[in-house]
């Protein structure tokens, strides 16, 4: 393990850690205090008797943490295996990464939340002897949130950028495929730094939910071989039913970095169709000064259970999605993935699946990919 | 005596929204007698156990409770109210842990869930209409669906 932490890191994180305090005192001042959200533990073990604010006792649940009393404080996280093999390349087996995440709700209208990775971990190739591990660790996201009321919430730190929906939980263990899509992992920063208003209304039982937000400071502990923008300003508008069968939304952000300006703008949507498939798409085009930022792309993903054929194939499912993504200077190329996710509890995930590129780029090939997933 | 008040407590606590007779093995929504102006349906419900809707009309955050996984009331609750299947349940809350929202905790029973609705005016609880009594209201009733195969 590595930690790289600048000052404006530490600043971050410090400020951060003051106001979780600061929350914390406030929750351990009022008496009686009921618990920011009743454990299994404190309300079972009490018939939902208040209990006094407390870190104990500890309470583990797979694939949710674990949490500390009735404190509001839950760790847990999770990690994958993966091996890999694109044509004629050797084959890659890694343990990417341990992915702690840590959510702390001291008080109703405050919380704080953090996703540190400990990256690159392991990694062995099959034309190789050698074993590599050069572990470091940052925060993929770390943010606090005061949130006034279901329409307006504040948060202010690093967060996921919500341009469309894949980028909101892109992590291998909370998507259907095993490779992700390329206009998502090419066309823009996965996270930003700043602030963010969002919230959510609900007329006539719909939910309309929106995003404002800006990257206002510099990118706060990026992986190394990132190269972030220098400021940006966007917005999201999703509206769909309150069971989420259904739901549309657009996405805007402008990216600045070296003084030049990029646009990038989005349509997505997702539908449930009956208790089974599952679609989801997403369009984006983006144009401006930023080098490497020209691009349009779009790609529609599927999910289907199996045990419709066979109840023996309880918990797996088919999945597939196909791609069109277009970057100014590069060839065009199809991207064609398909395989199966199995989901035999909720702490495990496994996937296989086959990625076909058409008009390959050198950056994106047929690719074989496995990969096991654990929460914990 | 004392059964026959209660009787009427609870019968009073339930006249407001409640018009049919509850049938003992109806599940019911329930929340603390303080809440006596929420107006939930299905769909309200719905939002607040999938944690979309995050707080009552006076602004506090709504504290759910549910059963434990295995129980059937849950599972009547949630064909009745979120119309979701396990599987999708599962997936739905594995992707709502990365964005750091805990799901719902649970209770081990009807009568734990009565009795830390009845205390936490912030809570709401479902439990079959038989565990009912006047220390908490019904905010909803939900007479039970057949069940589905087990399929979907």
């Amino acid at each position: 393990m590595r930690p790289r932490l600048s000052a404006l890191r530490r600043g971050l994180a410090g400020a951060l850690a003051v106001c979780a305090v600061a929350g914390s005192a406030l929750a351990q001042a009022a008496e009686p205090q009921a618990p920011a959200a009743p454990t299994p533990q404190n309300a079972a073990g009490t018939n939902g008797a208040h209990t006094p604010y407390s870190f104990v006792p500890l309470a583990y649940t797979p694939a949710r943490g674990v949490s500390f009393g009735n404190s509001g404080l839950t760790i847990g996280g999770f990690s994958t295996l993966e091996i890999e093999r694109e044509n004629d390349a050797p084959a890659d087996v890694a343990l990417d990464s341990l992915n702690f995440l840590v959510l702390y709700e001291p008080v109703d209208s405050l919380r704080f939340f953090g996703e540190l990775e400990i990256g690159d971990l392991l990694d062995w190739r099959s034309n190789s002897d050698d074993v590599h591990s050069d572990p470091n660790a940052f925060f993929e996201r770390l943010y606090a949130e005061y949130s006034a009321s279901d329409a307006l919430t504040l948060r202010f730190g690093k967060f996921q950028t919500p341009v469309g929906r894949w980028n909101l939980a892109p992590a291998e263990p909370f998507t259907w495929t095993a490779t992700a899509p390329a206009l998502v992992e090419e066309g823009f920063d996965e996270q930003q730094t700043g602030v963010a208003l969002h919230g959510s209304f609900y007329p006539e039982k719909r939910v309309v939910s929106y995003w404002l937000y800006g990257q206002v400071i510099d990118a706060f502990d990026g992986e190394s071989d990132d190269d972030p923008i220098d400021r940006s300003a966007g917005g999201r508008l999703e509206y769909g039913d309150v069971r989420g069968t259904w739901s549309f939304g657009a996405s805007l952000l402008g990216s600045r970095k070296d003084g030049g300006w990029t646009t990038t703008g989005g349509l997505d949507a997702k539908l449930r169709i009956g208790p089974r498939l599952e679609l989801s798409s997403e369009a984006l085009v983006s144009g401006g000064d930023i080098p490497g930022r020209d691009y349009w792309g779009a790609f529609v993903e599927a999910a289907y259970p199996l045990d419709q054929l066979s109840p023996r194939l309880a918990k797996l499912y088919a999945v597939g999605r196909v791609e069109h993504f277009d970057l100014a200077g590069a060839p065009a190329v199809e991207l064609v993935d398909f395989g199966l996710t199995w989901l035999p509890k909720e702490w495990l995930n496994l996937k296989v699946g086959y990625r076909a590129a058409i008009h390959d780029r050198a950056d994106l090939r047929d690719e074989l990919k496995l990969s096991l997933s654990v929460l914990y | 005596m004392r059964a026959s008040a209660m009787a009427l407590g609870v019968a009073l606590a339930c006249a407001p929204l409640v018009s049919a007779p509850l049938a003992a093995e109806d599940l019911v929504v329930i929340v603390h007698p303080d809440r006596a102006h929420e107006r939930l349906d299905a769909d309200d419900v719905a939002q607040i156990y999938l944690k979309q809707r995050l707080r009552w009309r006076d602004g506090k955050t709504i504290v759910p409770v549910n059963r434990e996984p295995e129980s059937d009331t849950r599972a009547a609750f949630a064909r009745a109210v979120l119309e979701l299947s396990p599987q999708q349940l599962s997936v739905h809350w594995n992707r709502q842990y990365f964005l750091g929202v805990r799901p719902p905790a649970t209770l081990a029973s009807d009568e734990a869930v009565k009795r830390f609705v009845a205390r936490e005016k912030r809570a709401i609880g479902y439990v079959r209409a038989s565990a009912i009594d006047a220390s908490v209201r019904v905010a909803l009733r939900l007479p039970e669906r057949p069940s589905r195969s087990p399929r979907e």
